[in-house]
């Protein structure tokens, strides 16, 4: 670990690669996902339409790992596994870190902790892929929008962490309410806008919903949901280095 | 960050107008000429002949002739689609060369169009059909006497009679769907190739009339394609002296000396007669009939006869429906309905295997695992054994359930129903289905003979899928068909095919006798017999089998308890096909009420449509069934 120089990329990595603490957030990710693949194998071999089952597997894979890894990159993202081990960020501040150098590190580490999560699920992503008969283009696209559903996300855990550093409890409220609030409400307030129903809507070649007038513009709901997303992580990103400017400031 | 697009963008513009070659003018190396249907006519709803004329002016070259028709969904809810008929010819220099096709547009509004791609040049000629359609079937008329014949139609007969060179005679049988009856006068059948007689007789199946008229020499007959059509053997010319029969029936003869034909009837029956000398002949051919006129009505004195409107009216008879009315439900209800059956799908899902290359990957892992704790190697050394296990099970794993297991990518599921003609030919209606686990283009062999092929659903079709091409050479075809992802395609087929088994059931007072001649090599299974919404099982028929039964009418059928709704097959994918497709509500024959029905599984079936590729797994069922109305008879 001596080839990562930033000092807050390497403590993390210490603590949750090299002590292992956060191998077990990708045992229990890669056991969930397992666990309802063959599930979603075998169970319908007990019905008559027993090839539902592999016609399915991707879809519900991609689905599995963007909530299950969403759940967890936030967890990790927000040192939510030995707490204690991390160093303050008032810390950090005081030895002379700027915000920015900062807060590309904890970038840097969303996106190592999401990366992670992918590498963990590609064997069982590929093989269902295979067996549902989706190319590799296919399985690599799926594979890169999930990735930066994590990034998307992830800067959320990072606002949590940076906002409410000391105050725990408050910390895990706050990303648990976040997932919940983003995945319900957009799925109840504008179809387009949820992460779930743009994967299954991509991966079953339907339309995600009716194109949306703004300013005059028709705008195609693909593109008011890259919209969204690129919205919401700039949001995150700029909420995080406005907290770390403020503390750095106070 | 984008900017590296527009000079790839530019790129692949550049590329793709190289590759597409220019339309060219008239001045161009090729160029083409259509012909529509038959002398430039053709009957509105049917197919016809396209003839497409090639002109290289240039060198030597290959290419590619491509006509697109547009059909409708219509009244079925299928938005219009683009059909591609495809030939590829070989063009040498210098030369002019004649491509033939059969098409089948639903539109008159949209214009066809037919293109000639080489790989140095392109041809494209726009046709507007509304210039030659008849609304009535035309009269093809084959004539090889000298002297052109007028025929002696009735008044007001409206079809178009086209006169048509034997050698242009079409070799697709689809290509006559539009043809009232074909005429041959004073003509040898010698020069048609074997093609072209397949094809007369596969429209005679379907309800065509051939109608052959004797000329002055007899030899004409003399050769082995009239012999399998004529229903006489001729033989000699005869006077006839006093035509009581003719001139009774159809008016005065005018003066001078009346010739007939010697025609012993071989098969079919007489029609007319006229002192022990067959004057007119028929004998039918599954829907069809070939009808023999031993007189010569286009020379003096029988040209002028007054009566033969009436004669030849008599011949022709009514116009023949080559409209298919389809016997069994075949929708998309259905076959979600038959989806959902595990026998329908030879697929399964490759759970076990899966639960194998789990087991192996985590006991890769923990041997990683406990090699590196064993050792005491370094974490950087565990990390990137495990990133190289993903790596080497994520590859392998994917090829190995990609092509390794089953290499299945679908499957074409063929429900055909036969019903008898006449004379061992049945119609054989193929509801098929191509049902697809991955998107990409099928290509299906129809078998020769097939007509009448329709869209039914054409569910699933993503916009990158190709649209629907035929490839034909003759009466074979091959149909080029994109299927998305787990989705399927359902179309249908009817075709004319020989089959030598006859049923017959026949009313005696309280009991019906039912009789099963089974001449063909093909055994039928689990029988059943229908009385009056009674049941009875009937069993195997096998090969070459006659099998003679009673059964009880009226009311000492209801010594059976068994009802249409009780029958059952061994088979989940049979019972679903004759409860839901072959006897649901609207395919029920239409005697069922009051009359009798037979019916029974054929083993290794009659097929219409075979996979061209060995990913694709081919399921079949056929079903005879033969429906008979029930007078009463006289106990023998």
């Amino acid at each position: 670990m001596r080839a990562l120089a930033h000092p807050v990329l390497r403590e993390a990595a210490q603590v949750y690669l090299v002590e292992g603490k956060a191998w077990p957030a990708y045992l229990y990710f890669f056991l969930f996902l397992a666990a309802v693949q063959v599930l979603t194998l075998f169970l319908p071999l007990l019905d008559p339409g027993g090839w539902m089952g592999a016609a399915q597997l991707f879809k519900i894979s991609s689905v599995v790992v963007l909530l299950a890894g969403v759940y967890f990159t936030l967890r990790l993202v927000n040192q939510e596994y030995v707490p204690w081990r991390f160093a303050t960020l008032k810390r950090w501040l005081g030895d002379g870190l700027d915000p920015d150098s900062l807060l590309g590190a904890q970038l840097a580490l969303v996106a190592l902790w999401g990366g992670l999560f992918v590498v963990a699920a590609l064997p069982l992503m590929s093989w269902a892929a295979a067996i549902a008969r989706a190319g590799v283009g296919t399985l690599a696209s799926v594979l890169l929008m999930i990735f930066g559903y994590f990034a998307t996300y992830g800067v959320w855990g990072l606002v949590a962490l940076n906002l409410w550093e000391v105050r725990v409890e408050t910390r895990h409220i706050a990303v648990r309410l976040f997932l919940g609030v983003l995945f319900l409400v957009t799925a109840l307030v504008y179809l387009p806008l949820n992460s779930v129903a743009f994967i299954l809507s991509y991966l079953g070649g339907t339309d995600l919903g009716d194109p949306v007038s703004l300013f005059g513009r028709r705008i195609a709901p693909g593109a008011v949901h890259v919209f969204f997303h690129g919205l919401l992580f700039a949001g995150g990103v700029g909420l995080s280095r406005w907290v770390l400017a403020r503390r750095a400031g106070g | 960050m984008l900017s590296w697009l527009a000079p790839l963008a530019a790129l692949l513009l550049g590329l793709a107008r190289s590759s597409t070659p220019p339309v060219l003018a008239a001045t161009s190396t090729v160029n083409l000429e259509a012909e529509v249907g038959f002398a430039g006519r053709f009957q509105l709803g049917h197919p016809f002949p396209l003839e497409i004329t090639l002109h290289n002016a240039g060198a030597t070259t290959d290419g590619t002739v491509e006509v697109q028709v547009w059909k409708r969904g219509g009244a079925k809810g299928i938005d219009s689609y683009p059909v591609y008929h495809r030939k590829q010819v070989f063009l040498p220099a210098q030369t002019q060369k004649k491509v033939r096709f059969t098409i089948d547009p639903d539109f008159l509004s949209r214009p066809l169009s037919a293109t000639l791609t080489t790989p140095t040049a392109r041809a494209r000629r726009e046709i507007d059909l509304r210039a030659h359609f008849s609304t009535r079937p035309l009269v093809l008329l084959v004539s090889g006497a000298p002297a052109p014949l007028t025929l002696p139609l009735p008044q007001g007969f409206a079809s178009p009679v086209v006169k048509v060179p034997l050698s242009e005679l079409p070799a697709d049988p689809r290509a006559y769907l539009g043809v009232w009856a074909a005429i041959f006068y004073e003509q040898p059948l010698r020069e048609l190739s074997r093609a072209q007689v397949f094809a007369l007789e596969e429209w005679l199946l379907w309800g065509g009339r051939l109608l052959a008229i004797a000329g002055l020499n007899e030899a004409v007959f003399d050769d082995a394609n009239w012999a399998r059509f004529l229903p006489v053997r001729v033989a000699g010319r005869h006077r006839i002296a006093r035509p009581e029969t003719l001139q009774k029936a159809y008016g005065p003869l005018p003066a001078g000396e009346v010739w007939a034909y010697g025609a012993a009837v071989v098969k079919g029956k007489p029609l007319l007669q006229e002192q022990r000398l067959t004057i007119a002949a028929e004998a039918s051919r599954g829907q069809g009939k070939v009808v023999f006129l031993s007189l010569d009505i286009g020379r003096p004195p029988l040209a002028r006869w007054a009566g033969l409107p009436k004669l030849f009216s008599e011949l022709l008879g009514a116009p023949p429906e080559f409209r298919v009315t389809w016997a069994a439900a075949w929708d998309d209800n259905a076959f979600a309905r038959l989806l959902s059956s595990r026998s329908f799908l030879p697929y399964y899902a490759p759970a076990t295997s899966f639960a194998a290359w789990l087991l192996a990957y985590a006991a890769a892992v923990g041997l990683a695992l406990g090699y590196g704790r064993k050792r005491g190697v370094g974490r950087r050394f565990l990390i990137g054994a495990w990133l190289a296990i993903v790596f080497c099970f994520s590859v392998a794993g994917y090829v190995y359930f990609d092509r390794g297991g089953k290499p299945l990518d679908g499957v074409l599921f063929e429900a055909v129903l036969l019903e008898p003609w006449s004379e061992g030919y049945a119609e054989a209606q193929a509801n098929i289905a191509l049902f697809s686990t991955r998107q990409r283009p099928y290509r299906v062999k129809l078998e020769n003979g097939w007509s009448h092929l329709e869209m039914v659903s054409p569910v699933g079709a993503k916009e990158s899928s190709p649209p629907l091409g035929i490839a034909s050479d003759g009466a074979s075809s091959e149909l080029d068909i994109g299927v998305g992802e787990w989705s399927y395609k359902l179309f249908r087929v009817r075709a004319a095919v020989p089959l030598a088994l006859s049923a017959d059931a026949r009313a005696r007072g309280d009991r019906v006798e039912l009789e099963i001649a089974n001449h063909s090599g093909r055994s039928f299974a689990g029988c059943w017999f229908v009385v009056a919404g009674k049941a009875f099982f009937v069993g195997d028929v096998p090969a070459r089998a006659r099998i003679v039964r009673d059964f009880p009418r009226g009311d000492k059928a209801q010594s059976s308890r068994r009802g249409l709704g009780d029958i059952s097959f061994d088979d989940p994918v049979r019972d679903f096909l004759f409860r839901h497709v072959f006897f649901s509500d609207q395919a029920r024959p239409r005697d069922m009420g009051g009359g009798a029905v037979f019916f029974g599984w054929m083993q290794d079936g009659i097929r219409t449509a075979r996979p061209a590729d060995a990913k694709v797994s081919p399921v079949h069922h056929a079903l005879f069934r033969a429906s008979f109305s029930l007078p009463d008879e006289e106990e023998p």
